[in-house]
């Protein structure tokens, strides 16, 4: 299912307006008051939230809005932790790295070398032996 | 552990998780707590899962920036189709929309055709739709274990997914434009940007016969829904039969060449050795390599996983899924003496050439007195391409498709 600010903003006033249902004065004219205020509100929230579709042909496509998730992990410390952290974050979270095999200092240099060139990541030449020599001396997952 | 820490700072999305997918825990920030070590052959091995993600349930969390998501191998035993919100999640570049509105979003379809056309959703939905079961595989599927190790998204088996593909015909929308004669190719690019101006943007093209066999399609659902936002909400281009890498998600832009792509991501990435099974030596250079193209049969066993119990004296309960690439499952079929002699599997419902199809095997006896049993599964696919015994190598560590071994103890 996919899920909407539209249908956010809806289901906030539901839950709103059952609380003020469950909540609300016990007597008669109480309940019905409260049902009111509670219909009224969730016809205006479903106006106002209304998620932009598109439908044709029997399909409706919703709108989706979301917050993807970051990493703030930072590369283990050691000689020219620095270097790396200040260079190989912006592209990718640390996952990318960490996640490789044991590479040799050659295949290491390959790396950063492909990611200056074919990818651009801005690293100094002096950075980018400091993170090889960091990436030389790591061992992934031990 | 990769990525162990995701930060977060998002109540929005837990709020929506809460209200919108029971299914989804609240407060996932950073994992569901049950990490996995994938069966790769040398460190790091060890992930966490993470339920963290819109419109994903667990997932084994191999990057969080861009996201990179495996499919936990236990879901493909629960049947052929993938549920969407267990699909794999691969993206190369971190400037991934987050929001797309419906009712704005423009597909736009230029170069060298008649009539250059900017389609609304609504533009698509009117065209002719049509249906298609298909597996979508990375390229990169199964790289974590290859040997020698190779660089690159070191997943298990799991960034694979089939699902039911919804959408129009990629010729009709080309018809619509007018295809200009001397056109040669057509290239796809999505919503997603790189992060620094200079850098390739994700595109890829196919040939403009490919383009226009009235196959490949622009599809708008997935198993009955509208696509999830990190599967390519609102359109993704399906191209069955062949990787995962030229299915464009959030596809927005579809451009007709009158000459081959030069691109990146198809002069430079995404290469295989022009060689039988693409497969070359470790360090070995000076080869030719062609763009990968059409994947390759494999099957794999679900349900029992390595080092699980059997009765002894009675059939091992061996079933499993195949795919044949890109024709159909001819046949699944079973050995358990190393491959000397193979039997027959019985094969599933057919749910079309690119689908995958389940396969069940009861000739497999335990042995009575106890010990080992090892069984070996091997698909032939309609063109009779068989999965080879020995696992080629190449050095993207791409379209891994050797035989696949299941060890079980019988006691
Ligand atoms: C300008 C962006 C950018 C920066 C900065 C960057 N990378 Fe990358 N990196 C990439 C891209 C793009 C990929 C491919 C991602 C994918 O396939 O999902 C990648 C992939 C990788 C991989 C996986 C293997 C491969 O070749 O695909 C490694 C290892 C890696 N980067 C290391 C580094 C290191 C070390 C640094 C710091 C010097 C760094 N990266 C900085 C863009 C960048």
């Amino acid at each position: 299912m996919q899920i909407s600010f539209g249908t956010v903003a809806f289901g906030v006033v539901v839950a709103a307006a059952l609380t003020l249902a469950i909540v609300g004065s016990p007597d008669e004219r109480g309940r019905r008051q409260v049902a009111e205020t509670r219909a009224a509100a969730v016809a205006a929230a479903a106006e106002a939230a209304a998620p932009k579709t598109a439908s044709a042909d029997g399909v409706t496509l919703t709108s989706v809005s979301f917050t993807l998730p970051t990493s703030d992990r930072e590369y283990p410390a050691g000689p020219h932790a620095d270097a790396i952290n200040g260079n190989c974050l912006s592209c990718h979270s640390a996952g990318m790295v960490l996640t490789q095999p044991e590479l040799s200092r050659a295949e290491w240099q390959g790396e950063v070398n492909k990611m200056v060139k074919v990818y651009k990541a801005p690293v100094s030449p002096e950075d980018a032996a400091a993170v090889v020599e960091y990436l030389a001396q790591l061992k992934p997952g031990r | 552990m990769p990525d162990a820490d995701i930060a977060t700072g998002t109540t929005r999305r837990r709020v929506l998780q809460g209200l919108g997918a029971g299914a989804l825990t609240l407060g996932a920030g950073r994992a569901l707590g049950a990490d996995v070590r994938l069966p790769l052959p040398s460190d790091p091995r060890d992930r966490p899962m993470t339920g963290a993600f819109p419109q994903k349930g667990s997932m084994i969390l191999q990057r969080t920036r861009p996201p990179l998501l495996e499919t936990p191998f236990e879901v493909f035993d629960q049947g052929v189709f993938t549920p969407n919100d267990r699909f794999f999640v691969r993206w190369h570049w971190a400037v991934i929309p987050e929001s797309v509105d419906a009712a704005a979003f423009r597909l736009a379809v230029r170069g060298n055709v008649e009539r250059p056309l900017s389609l609304s959703l609504e533009d698509v939905l009117n065209l002719p739709s049509v249906e298609l079961a298909a597996v979508n595989q990375c390229s990169g599927n199964s790289r974590g274990l290859f040997e020698p190790r190779i660089a690159g998204g070191q997943w298990d088996n799991g960034a694979m997914g089939n699902a039911k593909w919804v959408g129009v015909r990629l010729k009709d929308v080309l018809d619509r434009a007018g295809v200009k004669a001397g056109s040669v190719a057509v290239r796809f690019n999505g919503l997603d940007e790189p992060v620094v101006p200079d850098a390739p943007d994700f595109m890829k093209s196919l040939d403009l016969d490919h383009a226009r066999d009235g196959e490949v399609m622009i599809a708008y659902r997935m198993n009955g829904e509208q696509l999830p936002l990190l599967n390519g909400f609102p359109l993704r281009l399906i191209v069955p039969g062949w990787y995962s890498t030229y299915w464009v998600k959030m596809l927005s832009d579809i451009e007709v060449l009158d000459k081959p792509d030069e691109s990146f991501w198809m002069k430079t990435a995404y290469r295989i050795p022009d060689t039988p099974h693409a497969s070359v030596r470790p360090g070995e250079t000076g080869f030719p390599t062609v763009p990968i193209n059409r994947m390759v049969p494999r099957s794999w066993f679900t349900g029992l996983a390595n080092g699980a119990k059997v009765k002894a004296g009675a059939s091992a309960p061996l079933r499993g899924i195949a795919l044949g690439g890109d024709r159909g499952v001819k046949a699944v079929d079973v050995s358990t003496d190393g491959g000397a002699t193979w039997a027959a599997a019985k094969l599933g419902a057919d749910e079309g050439t690119y689908s995958f199809r389940r396969w069940t095997f009861d000739g497999a006896a335990a042995p009575a007195a106890g010990g080992k049993l090892e069984a070996l599964v091997r698909c032939t696919n309609a063109d009779d391409v068989v999965q080879p015994i020995l696992q080629p190598w190449n050095p993207g560590g791409f379209m891994r498709n050797g035989v696949e071994t299941l060890d079980l103890t019988a006691a």
